[in-house]
């Protein structure tokens, strides 16, 4: 046997304490804002300020919370909620969906709990916000004439699934049907929660729209409020055999690029053939992204070219400043980590998101500030540790009617889960003009294709919301899923089986009728349309032959646009009245054949014999 | 399961009974081939799918008292039929194909003129598959729902040439009682209403008992 030499043997102990301080159980850690809540220091009222996150103030008054548990990978939830159970006797487990958890906890018992070796990180679950802002879309959408011929939405089945159902009792039998199912998941995995939602009526608004443009069909209103919530509502959803979602809501709960636990559940309806309609999100004039870099080497990323500082100006005194930054790294944080800053016009620091989210596990940091005096500050982003190679960062400002004031970028705009390529995102349309609405999230997705796949109309009436308009992409998702839901509840007769179309039939549908609108960027398919039935014998005969001699087709028209479209209904091409190159919306050559010339919204079409060119 | 449940009813049957034939006689194995027409008789399906050519092939034990034979016969039927579709919709087509597995008791009785009639009861198992194609914004598109496979009964009635070449002519009748389902991508589920179907048929046929 060798003798191992002496003077090795000191760094052979160092191993050897290394290898046991390593192997040893680490303890997860409690949201600071939770010890604040345990040690009797939180602020009267701090929680409120929190939209962001799950809080119920009736659990609170009994000095409990409600709580997301992330524990580590490899062991099962089981084996952890026996340990969870043991140091918290009180506790109420609520469900799990993958590695985060759901449970009510004392206050008391939450450092236990952080404490156990098996759990990463335990704090409020995140919350989703409204993407608020009866509906006049519907003219727009061709929905009367899709529904004269029959197709209301019998048999299909749709869910609407947001944050609460306020007053929808009372609009039942006038804007929602009388047999409107109802789920809630509210506070409550187990499927009994509060169909109200603590009082939020943004699902109830949206459901009316649905209940306009597909009245046959069964609505499901459903609510959660937390991402183990809705995997039980979705778990629920599948089980149900509905056929469509509406989603209104978005969360700052992923990558942005279709990564996280959210995306992951999304991905889950859509796998088992739901057709998952999303808004796309009101952050367009409010966010802002950069690649990840510090080129100075100062630690302060560059939020645009040479510029470490986003600038707030238009403050008053008293207003409150909210930002969120995400980043790459999802579903934890694996390298870096940074932290958002409020800093003043002599770069003294007012706030940061350290305090709050100094070990927060996700690539999620969030700062809340009240201006005391109403003067100019900046934000600044702290790469607190890590390498910034290949990251992406957002930044959103939060709040009703808040603007970012420079830098403002609406590309990648996207909120969770309309950023996920198994979607449909929806942004938001006037009603009138067709115009986009300047907050309409936007923009490609990294390696994905090109988001919002629609745009719908918002501003429209609806009781919940009265004379103001129901604005939004909250409003532009429901006219999708409504007209999903009608092509859904359409197919074929067969002798043994009604079929009805699947996910990806619908999907076709939806892209291949919606109207192109070149002059939305980016948009990937266009604006909802139903399908329009081309009656043969309507119009006064070939209104022009295509060119001969192969050049442009020319006729006259009494407005300024037409539609060109072709035989199944599709619009092929708008151009001016007067002439068309013969080519479609993408700039490809029209197969010679029988279209149709329509004014923009006007009922009659004349036949147009194109001969190819 | 339910297809389970009928195989198991269906192989205890092909066992019992050519057991209890057995015991009454040594029986002759005879087989066959055939063709004959066939129309489905609910109006759900036969107005839509056209009756056709129907083919079978068969396998019998004859037994004594009383004078008859036990068979087992395998079909096979297809039809196809263009559907009725929305206007945003084309080139529907539905495809029906059908297995019947017939396992029939015949009772014969002296004939005339060399012929020997006969009437039979037995049990149907009729494997059922519709396939769906369509066209929509110019793209193909098929689905299949799951395959059926319904239990029924089978009245037959015909009579057998004794002399070479021995042929059977005989008609028949199913009854097999299922119901309509609602299908999304290969998935069946119930309609939500008490959609019944009756999957039986009609028609005649003759089939070539081989020597």
């Amino acid at each position: 046997m060798r003798k191992v030499p002496r003077h090795t043997r000191p760094i052979s102990l160092a191993v050897v304490l290394i290898l046991v301080a390593c192997s040893a159980p680490l303890a997860g850690e409690l949201e600071p804002y939770l010890s604040r809540v345990t040690n009797g220091k939180a602020a009267t009222g701090e929680q409120t300020i929190s939209h962001l996150f799950v809080w119920d103030e009736t659990l609170a008054a009994q000095s409990r919370a409600r709580v997301m548990i992330h524990r580590v990978e490899g062991i099962e939830w089981e084996t952890i909620r026996h340990e969870i159970e043991r140091v918290s006797p009180t506790c109420k487990w609520e469900g799990s969906a993958g590695v985060l958890a759901q449970a009510v906890v004392d206050f008391g018992d939450l450092p236990a709990v952080a404490e156990l070796p098996e759990i990463i990180y335990v704090c409020r679950p995140p919350r989703p916000i409204p993407c608020t802002v009866e509906s006049e879309g519907l003219s727009g959408m061709e929905v009367p004439s899709f529904a004269s011929l029959g197709y209301l939405g019998q048999g299909a089945r749709v869910a609407i699934l947001d944050l609460g159902f306020a007053g929808h009792q009372y609009l039942i039998g006038t804007e929602l049907p009388e047999d409107v199912h109802v789920k809630s998941f509210f506070r409550s995995a187990s499927g009994d929660g509060d169909i109200n939602g603590d009082g939020e009526n943004h699902g109830t608004a949206c459901a009316e729209i649905v209940y306009d443009i597909a009245p046959g069909a069964e609505i499901y209103l459903v609510n959660a409020e937390s991402p183990v919530e809705m995997n039980a509502a979705i778990d629920w959803i599948i089980k149900e055999n509905i056929a469509v979602i509406s989603h209104s809501i978005g969360w700052f709960f992923g990558s942005l690029d279709g990564v996280g636990p959210i995306n992951d559940i999304a991905r889950k309806a859509v796998e088992s053939g739901i057709v998952w309609v999303n808004a796309s999100g009101n952050e367009a004039d409010r966010h802002t992204w950069a690649y990840a870099v510090d080129a100075d080497n100062d630690d302060f990323l560059e939020i645009a070219l040479d510029d470490e500082l986003l600038d707030f100006t238009n403050i008053a005194e008293g207003d409150s400043l909210e930002v969120a930054l995400l980043w790459d790294e999802w579903p934890l944080i694996s390298n870096l980590d940074l932290a958002v800053e409020f800093v003043d016009s002599e770069d003294r620091l007012l706030a940061t998101s350290e305090d709050e989210f100094g070990n927060y596990p996700y690539a999620f940091r969030y700062l809340h500030w009240k201006s005391p005096d109403g003067r100019p500050i900046a934000i600044r982003i702290r790469r607190v540790r890590g390498t910034t190679e290949g990251q992406v960062i957002h930044l959103f400002r939060l709040g009703n009617g808040v603007v970012m004031e420079e830098h403002a970028k609406a590309d990648r705009s996207l909120l969770v889960p309309a950023d996920s390529r198994f979607v449909i995102a929806v942004g938001a349309t006037n009603w009138e003009t067709d115009s986009l609405e300047v907050y309409s999230s936007r923009g490609s997705i990294r390696n994905d294709p090109i988001k919002p796949e629609l745009c719908a109309p918002v501003g429209v009436s609806t009781r919940t919301y009265g004379d103001e308009g129901f604005h939004g992409t909250s409003a532009a998702a429901p006219h999708v899923a409504g007209a999903a839901t009608l092509l859904a509840s359409t197919g074929l007769r067969g002798g043994y089986h009604d079929i009805f179309w699947t996910r990806d039939d619908i999907e076709l549908l939806l892209e291949a009728h919606a109207k192109p609108a070149p002059y939305i960027q980016p948009l990937a398919w266009g604006i909802v349309r139903m399908p329009v039935e081309m009656p043969v014998a309507k119009g006064a005969g070939p209104l022009l032959l295509g060119n001969p001699t192969r050049g442009s087709s020319h006729w006259t028209a009494n407005c300024e646009t037409v539609e060109i479209i072709d035989t199944h209904g599709r619009i092929v091409a708008l151009c001016s009245a007067g002439a068309w190159d013969g080519r479609d919306m993408r700039g490809r050559d029209a197969p010679a054949g029988i279209y149709w010339v329509r004014c923009s919204k006007a009922g009659e079409a004349s036949r147009l014999v194109w001969l190819g060119r | 399961m339910i297809i389970r449940r009928n195989l198991a009813i269906l192989v205890a049957l092909l066992v019992a009974l050519p057991a209890m034939a057995n015991g009454v006689d040594r029986p002759n194995l005879e087989a066959g081939i055939g063709i004959g027409y066939l129309s489905p008789r609910a109006t759900d399906l036969s107005n839509l799918y056209d009756g056709g050519p129907v083919y079978q092939l068969m396998v019998s034990k004859s037994i004594s008292k009383p004078e008859g034979a036990i068979s087992l016969e395998v079909g096979y039927f297809k039809s196809s039929a263009d559907l009725s579709a929305p206007f945003f919709a084309s080139n529907a087509v539905a495809e029906l194909e059908w297995i019947p597995i017939d396992l029939v008791m015949r009772i014969r009785s002296a004939g005339r003129w060399s012929l020997s009639p006969h009437l039979g009861l037995g049990l149907q198992f009729l494997w059922a598959r519709e396939h769906f194609d369509y066209r929509l914004a110019g793209q193909n598109r098929s689905q299949s729902p799951e395959d059926r496979f319904d239990p029924g009964i089978l009245i037959v009635a015909g009579a057998d040439r004794v002399s070479s070449p021995r042929l059977r002519l005989e008609g028949f009748l199913s009854v097999v009682p299922t119901d309509r389902r609602a299908s999304v991508d290969g998935e069946n589920y119930e309609t939500g209403s008490d959609d019944t179907l009756d999957a039986g048929s009609f028609g005649i046929r003759v089939l070539w008992r081989l020597p």
